[in-house]
């Protein structure tokens, strides 16, 4: 999931790194300042553009969004209820007046609201995706580096990307051995199969403990504590003018977003499409 | 003044955590552009020995040092690792150990960028690595989808680039399969002849790389047991000396050994090494005899009731690659069988189908009249018995006894039954007086033993091992076959997956070959060996002594001969005089 870099030659795989993450902080700051779903539904959309034009395959999307599901029914209900609205225009009561202390009423305010919530929620999730999707590890450590993050934790970093598949391997490994002499991993409790697994605590540590040494060792025979503030890297990051150009584009876009959004105008927020319903609607 | 690229001067170590010193009065120097091959048993001291050159020893592992070693001049007590390692580079032996990085060519740059090189040189150094172990066109690709070869190949590349004066191959191909390691043989021997580069090798195989080196080193309990150019070590004396510390002469040195015992070898001469000088020291003495004599013939007992029955066997992995393509075999009671094959032909997912840790996508397993496309791993696990190649992966438990009691407990064995057989089998292995311990107490060749005797523990009938030998030393990979020949001669199913072509020949009844994913060959080692065209198909090699019946095809002599003994009576039967 963590190495799934998809190679290609599109506008969004060549962009510097930076500008990549420039592209997830205006995703960020438009989702904060937005709360209109008919808004969002445009940012989520253009998040799905750009995710087609580098030719993602949309099955991977699509399973992404899927695998969410759960957690998109339990954030839509949970921010039903989260967020006191003004003259609410209550659809149903969960807790009708009377029954007990307080009320729990579902409106046309607090549905539009979860709506925002949820597309908020996947846009920032599928931002995320694409920038892992479409980014190298090693592209992401070397702007990690760059922007002041030290580079023997860019170099550990890397190192632990590099490492999962064979971790993965190796655990595959271990519980096919335990399955060997028959131990039992396949329960239905949850906390049965936790236990279950527990098993794997020894020689799991075992061999990442014996492998993290191999690794220093093996590290340090190619001089990585020569001088880890000197150390050069192969690949050196440079804006292009196509990095420029989209650079200019998310910045109008922020900006662009900020006006919208602003207290002054109070377009792209919630109210605007509940307004839109309930003058479509009618309920009084 | 010429400063040896390397010398020892009365060096020895102690590690910090033990008290037997892993090196003593080391004495030996190693001039510019000399390559040297080291070799001796597991614990011998040779991976320290390695580790005394840049400089690993003393600053990485620590521990008690006497006398020094100077590389290039320099004292590494007084250097560091990081110093040292740009003039002495070293290769380790497991290749998914040492890379370290997401693409092939930021692994390559990974020295050189520690070191500060400017951009364009790492550049060029990376393109100029990569061509040198041929694998040019792979910049991009991720380490860890290489083969095994391809691997250590990339890690070679990744020392290569520092560009080192001396370099150092601690046991390059001995996590490798066949295939990977005739790739890394044949980087490694373009690499001798050059010019200038001095080079110590750590390996068993003698075969390959004793033509490569100029000098060849045996140790043993960390000293220099023998120690000499090629020529001398490989006289008559001297390889007397090195079978007797259990080094793993090449099959030609031990028939001239076994020839010159009966005053047949050519007296005085050094003694062979490889397949060509031995044909070529043999032929002027050998009479021609006409036709080839006819083989032995089978000698497997097959026929008995089968215990294993794989039918029209297809085995699909989820990412849609065909890992068996249509397996028809059948394995009998009390059977010795090695399963062959380069990695990725399939032989592990083969036997993960009679534990059921594996389903067919199509066909059917049957173990012991148990349908193994569905019953549980657990019942399948009393009646096949698994030994990963790792005993490392396997143990689970606080000490040695829990260990052992591991799989009958999950069988919910009867305990006084499960205790008694304990006794048996830890007395069997030598293991009782290591109960109460913790299995990583044990050594290696120990844990390995513990392995087979926590998969004993269940009463499997048939036992599978994976690959007993691969990253072991000559004796404890020894060992464990001569364990296998113990539980077969019980009366137990052995099945090996093994690369070693040595044990097929000597240990096995029958040897069934695999190469993509389908059944190419399935018969007693003779008749399989008495096919180098198909064998040579999956790049497995024939035992040297088979190899040397082919080269001496004119005279006639039975075409399969597998092991030195018959090749001894096979020429003395046409020596011809003139020794």
């Amino acid at each position: 999931m963590v190495l799934e870099y998809i190679p290609g030659k599109a506008l969004f795989h060549r962009l510097d790194p930076r500008v990549k993450m420039l592209y997830f902080a205006t995703v960020v700051l438009v989702v904060a300042w937005w709360s209109d779903p008919i808004f969002l539904s445009v940012v989520f959309g253009a998040i799905i553009l750009i995710l087609k034009m580098s030719r993602v395959p949309m099955g991977l999307v699509t399973s992404f969004l899927r695998a969410l599901v759960p957690v998109i029914v339990a954030y839509f209900v949970f921010n039903l209820f989260l967020k006191p609205h003004e003259n609410p225009h209550v659809l149903f009561y969960v807790i009708p007046p009377g029954v007990a202390r307080f009320t729990l009423g579902v409106s046309v305010e607090a549905i539009v609201w979860s709506l925002a919530a949820v597309l908020r929620f996947l846009s920032i999730l599928l931002t995320v995706r694409t920038v892992l999707l479409l980014t190298p590890v090693r592209d992401v450590v070397l702007s990690l580096v760059r922007m002041g993050l030290p580079p023997e934790f860019g170099v550990a970093m890397g190192i632990g990307f590099g490492y999962i598949p064979v971790l993965i391997d190796e655990n595959r490994k271990i519980k096919e051995a335990l399955q060997s002499r028959a131990w039992e991993f396949e329960y239905r409790n949850p906390f049965r199969r936790l236990k279950a697994l527990m098993r794997m605590m020894v020689p799991t540590l075992m061999s990442t403990m014996r492998r993290a040494n191999a690794i220093a060792v093996a590290i340090e025979a190619k001089g990585f504590s020569y001088n880890v503030r000197g150390r050069t890297w192969l690949k050196e990051l440079r804006f292009s003018r196509e990095d420029y150009a989209v650079m200019a584009v998310f910045v109008a876009v922020i900006v662009g977003a900020a006006v919208v959004g602003s207290p002054m105008m109070r377009i792209a927020t919630y109210k605007f499409t509940s307004g839109l319903v309930l003058g479509l609607v009618r309920i009084p | 003044m010429n400063v040896p690229a390397v010398a020892f001067e009365k060096f020895g170590f102690t590690y910090t955590d033990r008290e037997r010193p892993a090196l003593a009065d080391i004495a030996m120097s190693v001039n510019e552009g000399e390559s040297v091959l080291i070799t001796g048993p597991a614990g011998a001291g040779k991976t320290t020995l390695c580790s005394a050159l840049n400089g690993l020893v003393p600053h990485f592992f620590t521990g008690r040092i006497r006398g020094r070693v100077l590389v290039k001049g320099i004292d590494t007590k007084r250097s560091n690792i990081a110093r040292l390692s740009h003039i002495v580079g070293m290769l380790f032996q497991d290749p998914s150990d040492q890379l370290v990085s997401p693409t092939v060519e930021d692994d390559v740059a990974f020295g050189p960028e520690n070191y500060g090189v400017p951009r364009e040189e790492i550049q060029r150094r990376v393109t100029e690595s990569l061509a040198l172990v041929r694998l040019a066109g792979y910049e991009k690709r991720v380490p860890y989808t290489l083969s095994g070869g391809e691997q250590q190949a990339c890690a070679l590349a990744g020392v290569i680039a520092m560009r080192p004066d001396i370099l150092v191959l601690d046991e390059p191909t001995s996590n490798l399969d066949p295939l990977g390691s005739s790739q890394v043989l044949e980087i490694v021997s373009r690499m001798a002849r050059r010019h200038g580069r001095t080079l110590l090798v750590v390996e068993h195989r003698l075969e390959e790389f004793v033509p490569l080196c100029d000098r060849l080193v045996v140790m043993e309990d960390g000293r220099l047991a023998l120690e000499g150019a090629v020529d001398d070590l490989f006289s008559e004396e001297n390889a007397r000396a090195m079978e007797a510390k259990g080094v793993r002469l090449p099959q030609v040195t031990l028939l001239a050994l076994r020839l010159r015992e009966r005053g047949l070898w050519p007296q005085g001469k050094r003694l062979p090494a490889t397949v060509e000088e031995a044909a070529r020291g043999l032929a002027p003495h050998l009479r021609k005899g006409g036709s080839p004599g006819p083989g032995a013939g089978g000698c497997g007992g097959r026929g008995g009731k089968p215990v294993i029955e794989v039918q029209g066997l297809w085995h699909v992995y989820p990412n849609g690659t065909p890992a068996l393509r249509g397996i028809d075999l059948a394995i009998a009671e009390n059977e010795f069988v090695a399963i062959v094959g380069q990695n990725g032909s399939g032989k592990t997912t083969l036997v993960k189908h009679f534990n059921g840790l594996l389903r067919p996508t199509k066909g059917r397993v049957v173990v012991g009249g148990m349908d193994a496309g569905k019953e549980s791993i657990a019942r399948l696990s009393r009646k096949v018995g698994y030994c990963f190649q790792n005993p490392d992966h396997q143990m689970c438990c606080r000490t040695v006894r829990e260990e052992l009691l591991f799989g009958p407990g999950n069988l919910k064995m009867d305990e006084s039954s499960a205790l008694d057989r304990m006794a048996e089998i830890a007395a069997g292995m030598k293991l009782e007086q290591y109960l109460d311990r913790g299995p990583f107490q044990l050594s290696k060749g120990e844990r390995q033993k513990l392995a087979v005797a926590a998969i004993l523990m269940m009463g499997p009938d048939v036992i599978v091992i994976d690959e007993p030998t691969t990253g072991q030393d000559y004796r404890m990979g020894r060992e464990m076959m001569d364990l296998a020949v113990r539980l077969h001669r019980e009366g137990k199913t052995v099945v090996v997956i093994t690369h070693d072509m040595g044990i097929v020949a000597e240990y096995v009844d029958r040897v069934i070959v695999l190469r993509d994913g389908e059944l190419l060959l399935d018969g007693t080692p003779r008749e399989v060996f008495a096919k180098p065209d198909v064998i040579s198909t999956t790049s497995l090699e024939p035992p040297q002594v088979a190899r040397l019946v082919r080269a001496l095809a004119d005279f006639g002599l039975r075409g399969d001969v597998l092991t030195v003994g018959e090749m001894v009576e096979e020429v003395s039967a046409r020596w011809a005089g003139g020794a």
